[in-house]
Protein backbone atom coordinates (compact mmCIF):
# COMPACT_ATOMS: atom_id res chain seq x y z
CA UNK A 1 0.00 0.00 0.00
CA UNK A 2 1.74 3.19 -1.08
CA UNK A 3 1.67 5.99 1.45
CA UNK A 4 -0.88 8.57 0.49
CA UNK A 5 -3.06 11.22 2.03
CA UNK A 6 -5.46 9.02 3.99
CA UNK A 7 -8.18 11.69 4.30
CA UNK A 8 -8.26 13.97 1.27
CA UNK A 9 -11.57 15.59 2.32
CA UNK A 10 -10.46 16.48 5.82
CA UNK A 11 -9.62 20.16 6.20
CA UNK A 12 -8.62 22.47 9.02
CA UNK A 13 -12.14 23.82 9.21
CA UNK A 14 -14.27 20.66 8.99
CA UNK A 15 -12.86 18.77 11.95
CA UNK A 16 -11.21 19.12 15.33
CA UNK A 17 -9.17 16.72 17.44
CA UNK A 18 -10.86 15.97 20.75
CA UNK A 19 -8.68 13.38 22.49
CA UNK A 20 -5.16 11.96 22.31
CA UNK A 21 -4.04 8.99 20.24
CA UNK A 22 -4.30 5.57 21.86
CA UNK A 23 -4.06 1.93 20.84
CA UNK A 24 -6.60 0.87 23.47
CA UNK A 25 -9.71 1.23 21.33
CA UNK A 26 -10.61 1.89 17.74
CA UNK A 27 -13.38 3.51 15.72
CA UNK A 28 -15.68 0.50 15.91
CA UNK A 29 -15.53 0.53 19.71
CA UNK A 30 -15.73 4.34 19.84
CA UNK A 31 -18.89 4.34 17.72
CA UNK A 32 -20.32 1.80 20.16
CA UNK A 33 -19.33 4.13 23.03
CA UNK A 34 -16.78 1.66 24.35
CA UNK A 35 -13.20 2.59 25.17
CA UNK A 36 -11.89 -0.59 26.76
CA UNK A 37 -11.42 -2.85 23.75
CA UNK A 38 -10.19 -2.86 20.17
CA UNK A 39 -13.08 -4.22 18.09
CA UNK A 40 -12.48 -6.11 14.87
CA UNK A 41 -13.57 -9.51 13.52
CA UNK A 42 -10.11 -10.66 12.46
CA UNK A 43 -9.68 -14.38 12.01
CA UNK A 44 -6.50 -14.44 14.07
CA UNK A 45 -8.59 -13.51 17.10
CA UNK A 46 -6.48 -10.54 18.17
CA UNK A 47 -9.41 -8.18 18.76
CA UNK A 48 -12.78 -8.18 20.50
CA UNK A 49 -15.91 -9.03 18.57
CA UNK A 50 -19.37 -9.37 20.11
CA UNK A 51 -20.11 -12.99 21.03
CA UNK A 52 -22.45 -14.71 18.61
CA UNK A 53 -21.64 -12.41 15.69
CA UNK A 54 -19.68 -13.98 12.81
CA UNK A 55 -16.01 -12.97 12.72
CA UNK A 56 -16.32 -11.81 9.14
CA UNK A 57 -15.23 -8.55 7.58
CA UNK A 58 -18.60 -7.98 5.96
CA UNK A 59 -21.23 -5.29 6.29
CA UNK A 60 -23.66 -7.95 7.46
CA UNK A 61 -21.38 -8.90 10.34
CA UNK A 62 -20.91 -5.23 11.29
CA UNK A 63 -24.65 -4.67 11.14
CA UNK A 64 -25.10 -7.64 13.46
CA UNK A 65 -22.38 -6.35 15.79
CA UNK A 66 -24.08 -2.97 16.24
CA UNK A 67 -27.38 -4.81 16.32
CA UNK A 68 -26.27 -6.38 19.61
CA UNK A 69 -26.35 -2.83 21.01
CA UNK A 70 -29.83 -2.11 19.70
CA UNK A 71 -28.95 -0.35 16.44
CA UNK A 72 -31.00 -1.08 13.34
CA UNK A 73 -30.32 -0.05 9.76
CA UNK A 74 -31.93 3.20 8.60
CA UNK A 75 -32.12 5.27 5.46
CA UNK A 76 -30.16 8.45 6.08
CA UNK A 77 -27.59 10.19 8.21
CA UNK A 78 -29.72 13.18 9.17
CA UNK A 79 -30.20 14.19 12.77
CA UNK A 80 -33.42 12.69 14.19
CA UNK A 81 -34.77 13.66 17.57
CA UNK A 82 -34.70 10.72 19.96
CA UNK A 83 -32.20 8.67 17.96
CA UNK A 84 -28.46 8.08 17.99
CA UNK A 85 -26.80 6.96 14.76
CA UNK A 86 -23.68 5.18 13.66
CA UNK A 87 -22.25 5.03 10.17
CA UNK A 88 -20.08 2.24 8.78
CA UNK A 89 -17.65 3.01 5.97
CA UNK A 90 -16.49 0.41 3.50
CA UNK A 91 -14.00 0.14 0.69
CA UNK A 92 -14.67 -2.36 -2.09
CA UNK A 93 -17.34 -3.86 0.11
CA UNK A 94 -15.12 -4.42 3.15
CA UNK A 95 -15.84 -2.40 6.29
CA UNK A 96 -13.05 -0.01 7.22
CA UNK A 97 -14.35 2.50 9.72
CA UNK A 98 -17.30 3.63 11.86
CA UNK A 99 -18.44 7.01 13.12
CA UNK A 100 -21.00 8.01 15.74
CA UNK A 101 -23.40 10.91 15.50
CA UNK A 102 -23.33 13.55 18.22
CA UNK A 103 -26.40 15.25 19.61
CA UNK A 104 -25.80 18.34 17.47
CA UNK A 105 -25.68 16.33 14.25
CA UNK A 106 -21.90 16.36 13.92
CA UNK A 107 -19.97 13.09 13.95
CA UNK A 108 -17.15 11.69 16.03
CA UNK A 109 -14.53 9.22 14.85
CA UNK A 110 -11.50 7.47 16.25
CA UNK A 111 -8.91 7.30 13.50
CA UNK A 112 -7.38 3.87 14.02
CA UNK A 113 -4.63 4.31 16.60
CA UNK A 114 -4.70 8.05 16.07
CA UNK A 115 -6.85 10.65 17.79
CA UNK A 116 -10.60 10.98 18.18
CA UNK A 117 -11.96 13.76 16.07
CA UNK A 118 -15.25 15.54 15.53
CA UNK A 119 -16.15 16.11 11.92
CA UNK A 120 -18.94 18.13 10.44
CA UNK A 121 -20.07 15.54 7.91
CA UNK A 122 -19.54 11.88 7.11
CA UNK A 123 -18.12 12.91 3.77
CA UNK A 124 -15.14 14.50 5.54
CA UNK A 125 -13.64 11.02 5.96
CA UNK A 126 -14.63 9.64 2.58
CA UNK A 127 -12.45 9.26 -0.47
CA UNK A 128 -9.30 8.02 1.21
CA UNK A 129 -8.42 4.86 3.04
CA UNK A 130 -11.92 4.47 4.50
CA UNK A 131 -13.79 4.47 1.20
CA UNK A 132 -17.40 5.61 1.47
CA UNK A 133 -20.31 5.34 3.89
CA UNK A 134 -22.06 2.03 3.26
CA UNK A 135 -24.39 1.57 6.24
CA UNK A 136 -26.30 3.88 8.58
CA UNK A 137 -27.88 2.53 11.75
CA UNK A 138 -29.86 4.12 14.54
CA UNK A 139 -31.20 3.35 17.97
CA UNK A 140 -33.44 5.21 20.34
CA UNK A 141 -31.56 7.32 22.83
CA UNK A 142 -30.83 10.83 23.98
CA UNK B 1 29.74 -25.97 20.41
CA UNK B 2 27.08 -23.37 19.78
CA UNK B 3 25.61 -23.04 16.32
CA UNK B 4 23.43 -20.12 15.25
CA UNK B 5 21.74 -21.89 12.37
CA UNK B 6 20.72 -25.36 11.50
CA UNK B 7 23.61 -27.05 9.79
CA UNK B 8 21.16 -28.61 7.39
CA UNK B 9 21.29 -25.26 5.62
CA UNK B 10 24.83 -26.09 4.53
CA UNK B 11 25.79 -28.62 1.95
CA UNK B 12 28.25 -31.32 2.90
CA UNK B 13 31.68 -29.83 3.54
CA UNK B 14 30.50 -26.31 2.81
CA UNK B 15 31.14 -23.30 5.03
CA UNK B 16 28.83 -20.30 5.25
CA UNK B 17 31.24 -18.17 3.24
CA UNK B 18 30.75 -20.53 0.31
CA UNK B 19 26.99 -20.14 0.17
CA UNK B 20 25.84 -17.75 -2.56
CA UNK B 21 24.43 -14.54 -1.08
CA UNK B 22 21.00 -15.17 -2.52
CA UNK B 23 20.79 -18.49 -0.71
CA UNK B 24 21.71 -17.13 2.70
CA UNK B 25 18.46 -15.50 3.65
CA UNK B 26 17.69 -18.26 6.09
CA UNK B 27 20.92 -17.53 7.91
CA UNK B 28 20.97 -13.74 7.89
CA UNK B 29 19.76 -12.32 11.15
CA UNK B 30 20.09 -15.51 13.14
CA UNK B 31 23.82 -14.90 13.28
CA UNK B 32 23.51 -11.69 15.28
CA UNK B 33 20.99 -12.68 17.87
CA UNK B 34 22.10 -12.95 21.42
CA UNK B 35 21.41 -16.47 22.49
CA UNK B 36 17.74 -17.04 21.73
CA UNK B 37 16.92 -20.55 20.66
CA UNK B 38 20.52 -21.47 19.93
CA UNK B 39 21.24 -25.06 19.15
CA UNK B 40 24.03 -27.21 20.43
CA UNK B 41 26.01 -29.55 18.26
CA UNK B 42 29.45 -31.06 18.10
CA UNK B 43 31.93 -30.41 15.63
CA UNK B 44 32.33 -30.39 11.91
CA UNK B 45 33.66 -27.59 9.73
CA UNK B 46 30.22 -26.28 9.01
CA UNK B 47 29.54 -25.78 12.69
CA UNK B 48 32.93 -24.14 13.16
CA UNK B 49 32.06 -21.65 10.45
CA UNK B 50 28.73 -20.83 12.04
CA UNK B 51 30.13 -20.40 15.50
CA UNK B 52 31.85 -17.05 14.99
CA UNK B 53 31.04 -14.70 17.85
CA UNK B 54 28.90 -11.76 16.65
CA UNK B 55 31.22 -8.84 16.07
CA UNK B 56 30.79 -5.77 13.92
CA UNK B 57 34.43 -5.86 12.88
CA UNK B 58 34.50 -9.49 11.86
CA UNK B 59 35.09 -9.45 8.11
CA UNK B 60 33.42 -12.81 7.62
CA UNK B 61 30.36 -11.59 9.48
CA UNK B 62 30.23 -8.42 7.38
CA UNK B 63 30.24 -10.54 4.25
CA UNK B 64 27.57 -12.66 5.82
CA UNK B 65 25.16 -9.72 6.02
CA UNK B 66 26.28 -8.09 2.76
CA UNK B 67 23.36 -6.29 1.18
CA UNK B 68 21.21 -6.79 4.26
CA UNK B 69 20.62 -4.13 6.90
CA UNK B 70 21.26 -5.34 10.39
CA UNK B 71 18.26 -6.93 12.04
CA UNK B 72 17.48 -4.10 14.45
CA UNK B 73 17.95 -1.41 11.78
CA UNK B 74 15.74 -3.28 9.35
CA UNK B 75 13.11 -3.83 12.03
CA UNK B 76 13.07 -0.13 12.94
CA UNK B 77 12.65 0.86 9.31
CA UNK B 78 9.77 -1.58 8.84
CA UNK B 79 8.06 -0.44 12.05
CA UNK B 80 8.30 3.20 10.98
CA UNK B 81 6.80 2.41 7.58
CA UNK B 82 4.07 0.28 9.11
CA UNK B 83 3.10 2.95 11.63
CA UNK B 84 3.04 5.69 9.00
CA UNK B 85 0.89 3.73 6.63
CA UNK B 86 -1.37 1.82 9.02
CA UNK B 87 -1.75 4.04 12.08
CA UNK B 88 -5.12 5.31 10.89
CA UNK B 89 -6.50 1.81 10.25
CA UNK B 90 -8.88 0.01 12.58
CA UNK B 91 -8.70 -3.27 10.72
CA UNK B 92 -6.26 -5.56 12.45
CA UNK B 93 -6.33 -7.66 9.29
CA UNK B 94 -5.23 -4.75 7.11
CA UNK B 95 -2.56 -3.83 9.63
CA UNK B 96 -1.23 -7.37 9.66
CA UNK B 97 -1.35 -7.79 5.89
CA UNK B 98 0.72 -4.67 5.26
CA UNK B 99 3.98 -5.59 3.51
CA UNK B 100 6.13 -4.10 6.27
CA UNK B 101 4.33 -6.14 8.95
CA UNK B 102 4.56 -9.25 6.80
CA UNK B 103 8.29 -8.72 6.41
CA UNK B 104 8.60 -8.46 10.18
CA UNK B 105 6.76 -11.77 10.55
CA UNK B 106 9.05 -13.19 7.90
CA UNK B 107 12.07 -12.37 10.02
CA UNK B 108 10.99 -15.23 12.24
CA UNK B 109 11.91 -15.89 15.82
CA UNK B 110 15.03 -13.72 15.61
CA UNK B 111 12.81 -10.65 15.69
CA UNK B 112 10.93 -11.66 18.84
CA UNK B 113 13.23 -9.77 21.25
CA UNK B 114 12.68 -6.60 19.20
CA UNK B 115 8.92 -7.05 19.13
CA UNK B 116 8.88 -7.57 22.89
CA UNK B 117 10.97 -4.41 23.29
CA UNK B 118 8.33 -2.53 21.30
CA UNK B 119 5.54 -4.02 23.36
CA UNK B 120 7.37 -3.20 26.58
CA UNK B 121 7.64 0.46 25.55
CA UNK B 122 3.95 0.80 24.73
CA UNK B 123 0.99 -1.53 24.16
CA UNK B 124 0.47 -2.09 20.46
CA UNK B 125 -0.76 -4.40 17.76
CA UNK B 126 1.98 -6.99 17.76
CA UNK B 127 -0.32 -9.86 18.69
CA UNK B 128 -0.84 -11.12 15.15
CA UNK B 129 2.91 -11.24 14.56
CA UNK B 130 3.55 -12.91 17.91
CA UNK B 131 0.96 -15.58 17.22
CA UNK B 132 2.22 -16.12 13.68
CA UNK B 133 5.86 -16.43 14.70
CA UNK B 134 5.49 -18.42 17.91
CA UNK B 135 2.43 -20.51 17.09
CA UNK B 136 1.25 -19.71 20.60
CA UNK B 137 -1.67 -17.73 22.00
CA UNK B 138 -1.35 -17.13 25.73
CA UNK B 139 -4.18 -14.55 25.81
CA UNK B 140 -7.35 -15.87 27.48
CA UNK B 141 -10.57 -15.30 25.50
CA UNK B 142 -11.92 -12.80 28.02
CA UNK B 143 -8.96 -10.48 27.36
CA UNK B 144 -9.37 -10.45 23.59
CA UNK B 145 -9.17 -6.87 22.36
CA UNK B 146 -7.97 -5.48 25.69
CA UNK B 147 -4.71 -4.19 24.25
CA UNK B 148 -2.94 -3.27 27.53
CA UNK B 149 -3.90 -6.59 29.11
CA UNK B 150 -2.96 -8.58 26.01
CA UNK B 151 0.38 -6.79 25.98
CA UNK B 152 0.96 -7.72 29.63
CA UNK B 153 0.11 -11.36 28.96
CA UNK B 154 2.51 -11.53 26.04
CA UNK B 155 5.25 -9.71 27.94
CA UNK B 156 4.92 -12.23 30.74
CA UNK B 157 5.14 -15.00 28.16
CA UNK B 158 8.24 -13.39 26.64
CA UNK B 159 9.95 -12.87 29.97
CA UNK B 160 9.39 -16.48 30.97
CA UNK B 161 11.20 -17.54 27.82
CA UNK B 162 14.08 -15.08 28.07
CA UNK B 163 13.12 -12.73 25.27
CA UNK B 164 13.15 -9.73 27.60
Amino acid sequence: MPYQDPFPNLTQVNHRVVSPATTEYNCIAWAAERQDRWWWPDLMGTAFWPPGVPREETLTAFEMAYGTLGFVACADDGLEAGFRKVAVYAKTGTPTHAARQLSDGRWTSKLGEWEDIEHATLQALEGGVYGTVALIMRRAGP
Amino acid sequence: MIAYADKSTLRSGQTKAEIPVGERSDLVGTHYREGYGVQSSEGDEADEALCAVPDKDDSVDMEFVRGQPRLRERFRTLVTTWREECGMLSSTTQKAMHPAYQQIIGMGSDVLPLIFEELDEAPGHWFWALRAITGEDPVPPQDMGDVPQMSEVWLHWGRERGYL
